[in-house]
């Protein structure tokens, strides 16, 4: 019985650009889950899945030598083109052999194998968090959640050289393999998965009933997977012809920026990435100043004068181009003229201070003015206070 | 090694690089430099960058200012020589006095509750700034009293104080000095030991009291009890003898019978000594003191610039606890025998006569008031001392008025008020005697009290410190 097979990809619901790329052209499957901005993962993902199309390997060492030979090329493409530095992509492929299938993995997608019902990864993510996970430094759970759960330590394209992970599973009657990319298992728990797997007896559906389950689980990253029966025992419903190297099912949208979780990097590479963060951030900053400086400006007044009289003013006393930095709080009725010089100086000094000194200040001017009229010499003898003390003045 | 790493070790190793070298340069190389950069210059730059508090006058005429150059701050005194004994100066060379240099942390603003600072500032990194002070003496009173004396071309002081607060209105020392120019005048300023126009008068100057003295005499007659106004003395020569000494009236003029009202009034001599001898050294020493003798008076300015008055006995003060002889305490009774008041005391015990015998605690700043004229420190006058009952007050008063309508104060008869008064003569050796003048006015109601001394008067009835007086107190009235 011959091989069935279904792939479906989604660009999610948060991401402007599938940059996921699938293969299904038996007896070769693979998923490529691409990185680097302004369409650069798009282009490495579908060059690793192309050259895979293309080269058709029959056994695992063309399988090997296939990815080998791509790597160069995507690392060739990312150095010469400033554009594309920092260009890679994970691929996780399989090619179904006579009683084995064999697999060949970089980065961070994943190949599972249900088999009796139980659902098994089959791959280790070349990935930061897994690496810590098998270290015994986070937990599982942990990892899911983790900040940099998207750094991978090893994908194609970003070294002239590539590591890639290559094993052999034994095939039993009635195998069902899935190849999915980050998109789905951070997404849907693997118990769903299976459960969805078990639950289904059309892979076509089945693919379909992933990707919706990613969807409905946040959707914040593309999601692409490739259901294969090596021995058909699971039909492939109305589903996906032979030979169809599968681009996400949203179009790609124009290179933009990406931010927010599942943002993916690899360390030593995304420089591109690095600025279009600092940038927003720059910016974000920007604004957050402005904003502040803003703010703070209305919280300072100062005394000065206006219309000859001594006025409370709101901000600085400053003009920035035509724009002036301060408004007429209040006007008071001293009149400048009624001010010593000394006093008349030090208003015009125009001093930052807080509302409340700034009334104190206009209270003392005001005040004193008043106290001046009644001033007598006559009458500046005052009756000591009641409360008198021995000691002196001061 | 991959790049980054490689990258953040050399500019670590650069940053490594750089604090080494600097340190060592100054460490080594500006070594030198640092070391003579004396601590005491860089405190006085300090200083230099605070911006002193203005000295007012009660009218806000500003006596001491600042002048900006170079980011430093120097005193100017737009007073010029009105009233420098008050507001000394405040010079790098010549360092400081007077009320720059009692109240140096208030025109600083160091002092404790002048300026706290708020977070505004600090962000700013504004400088700390002084207070400014605002002094009781009235222009008008103050300028009076310097041209007054300067007409007459005498040295000497005049000290008029506000009798119902002890505000001190008018301070004057004569030779004055314009601190603009110190540094032009300074050799001129200190060469002349007599004139020494530096020198305060009005509070420094210890000088004898002569027949002003016989205001404590007389309080301290009348308080007890053992004589009043009306006591009957009879004087035939002129003179008198004591325990074998002679005690001369003025020119021994004889006064014939006459009571003590009389002897106050003509400044008999011959009475006040019997009157002495009656009391005895201890009342009159007791006297002294309930009036303040004894005692720095508290005014504001620095210790050093304010006397104690008292008995001094070879430049020292000496109090009552040695037993003087007989002789000794009649001659202290007529204002004699080594007894030394500054103008500011007599001044003092004359506002205390006026104030029904209460001493206010004199005081020459008014308010303290922040940048902005935010109050600090009001003036809050005190009744110092107690001296004598408002009866012996009030009889002294009249003594005083009748010392000016009929008796040793007649040149200070005006129209337009009643002044109350003691005059006084002491003679000082190898010059004119100093003339002294003690009152206050308007006498049914006083409000001003003065001290005037006049060093080397020209006649040996102290006339001249009379009229002088008298203007000076017309001038406070506004009259």
């Amino acid at each position: 019985m011959p091989a069935t097979f279904a792939t479906e990809s989604h660009t999610g619901l948060v991401r402007r650009g599938n940059e996921d790329a699938a293969l299904a052209q038996p007896p070769v499957f693979a998923v490529a889950d691409g990185m680097g901005g302004a369409l650069a993962g798009e282009v490495a993902s579908g060059m690793a899945v192309a050259a895979l199309a293309e080269a058709a390997p029959g056994t695992p060492e063309e399988l090997a030598s296939a990815i080998r030979e791509v790597n160069g090329s995507i690392f060739a493409q990312a150095t010469g083109d400033a554009g594309r530095s920092g260009m890679g992509t994970t691929l996780t492929a399989a090619l179904a052999g006579e009683g084995s299938v064999t697999f060949v993995h970089v980065g961070d997608s994943r190949a599972y194998r249900l088999r009796g019902g139980l659902l098994e990864q089959l791959s280790s993510d070349h990935s930061l968090v897994a690496e810590m996970v098998r270290r015994g430094e986070l937990s599982e759970e942990d990892a899911l959640a983790h900040p940099q759960r998207s750094i991978i330590t090893r994908a194609l394209g970003v070294d002239a050289d590539v590591e890639l992970d290559s094993f052999s599973v034994e095939l039993a009657p009635g195998d069902m393999f899935l190849l999915c990319s980050d998109g789905l298992y951070s997404m849907v728990p693997e118990p769903a998965v299976e459960k969805i797997l078990n639950g289904s007896g059309d892979l076509a559906v089945a693919a379909r009933s992933l990707v919706e389950a990613a969807l409905a689980g946040g959707g914040e990253d593309n999601v692409t997977v490739v259901l294969f029966c090596p021995d058909g025992a699971v039909p492939s419903g109305d589903g996906q012809g032979p030979g169809a190297a599968e681009r996400g099912s949203s179009p790609p949208a124009g290179g933009t920026a990406e931010g927010g979780p599942g943002e993916r990097a690899v360390r030593n590479a995304g420089r591109w990435r690095d600025w279009r963060v600092l940038a927003a951030v720059a910016l974000a900053l920007v604004i957050i100043l402005t904003m502040a400086t803003w703010y703070m400006t209305r919280q300072v007044y100062y005394l000065g004068a206006s219309e000859g009289r001594v006025s409370i003013f709101q901000g600085l006393p400053l003009e920035v181009g035509p724009v002036s930095l301060s408004s007429l709080y209040r006007q008071s009725d001293v009149s400048l003229d009624d001010l010593e010089p000394f006093e008349r100086e030090r208003v015009l000094r125009e001093e930052l201070t807080s509302l409340e000194a700034a009334e104190e200040m206009l209270q003392n001017y005001s005040g004193r003015q008043g106290a001046e009229a009644g001033t007598d010499r006559e009458d500046a003898g005052r009756r000591p206070s009641a409360t008198t003390a021995t000691g002196t003045g001061f | 090694m991959n790049k980054p790493i490689r990258r953040l070790f050399i500019v670590t190793v650069l940053m490594f690089a750089s604090l080494a070298g600097m340190l060592g340069y100054h460490q080594v190389v500006q070594a030198q430099r640092l070391a003579e950069n004396p601590y005491n210059t860089r405190k006085v730059f300090a200083q230099m960058r605070i911006e002193r508090g203005l000295i007012l006058m009660r009218d806000k005429s500003e006596l001491s200012a600042n002048r900006l150059e170079d980011d430093l701050y120097y005193r100017t005194y737009p007073g010029g020589d009105l009233a420098p004994h008050v507001t000394g100066y405040s010079d790098v060379t010549y360092g400081q006095t007077g009320l720059e240099r009692s109240r140096n942390d208030y025109l600083t603003g160091t002092a404790d509750e002048v300026e706290l600072f708020t977070i505004l500032d600090t962000i700013l990194g504004r400088e700390k700034r002084g207070a400014d002070l605002r002094l009781t003496l009235v222009p008008e009173v103050q300028r009076e009293a310097l041209d007054q004396l300067r007409s007459i071309g005498k040295n000497g002081a005049v000290v008029v104080l506000e009798v119902k607060t002890g505000a001190v209105v008018a301070m004057v020392s004569s030779p004055s000095y314009d601190p603009n120019l110190l540094e032009a005048n300074w050799e001129q300023l200190n060469a002349d030991p007599v004139a020494a126009p530096l020198f305060n008068r009005a509070t420094q100057e210890i000088a004898t009291p002569g027949s002003s003295f016989k205001l404590i005499t007389t309080a301290a007659a009348l308080e007890t009890g053992a004589f009043k106004p009306d006591s009957k003395f009879d004087d035939t020569k002129g003179s008198i003898d004591i325990y074998g000494n002679t005690i001369n009236n003025y020119r021994t003029l004889p006064f014939g019978k006459h009571d003590l009202a009389d002897a106050f009034a003509q400044s008999i001599n011959t009475t006040y000594a019997q009157v002495g001898d009656e009391l005895g050294q201890e009342t009159l020493f007791e006297y002294m003191k309930r009036f303040g003798l004894y005692e720095r008076p508290p005014l504001e300015l620095p210790e050093d610039e304010v006397a104690v008055s008292g008995r001094y006995e070879a430049g020292k003060l000496a109090g009552p606890e040695k037993q003087l002889d007989p002789v000794q305490v009649a001659w202290m009774a007529i204002g004699q025998e080594n007894l030394q008041v500054t103008p500011l005391q007599m001044a003092m015990i004359a506002q205390a006569i006026g104030n029904g015998g209460e001493m206010m605690a004199p005081y020459l700043i008014d308010t303290i008031s922040d940048y902005h004229g935010t109050i600090i420190r009001q003036a809050d006058p005190k009744v110092w001392k107690t001296p004598i009952d408002s009866s012996t007050a009030a009889e002294l008063t009249e003594m005083m008025i009748m010392t000016v309508e009929e008796g040793t104060g007649s040149k200070a008869q005006t129209s337009k008020t009643q002044i109350a008064a003691k005059t006084g003569t002491a003679e000082v050796e190898g010059r004119g005697p100093n003339a002294w003048f003690v009152g206050f006015a308007p006498a049914e109601d006083p409000k001003y009290a003065i001290a005037v001394l006049v060093e080397d008067a020209p006649d040996e009835s102290g006339a001249i410190a009379v009229p002088l007086a008298r203007d000076v107190l017309l001038a406070a009235l506004g009259l």
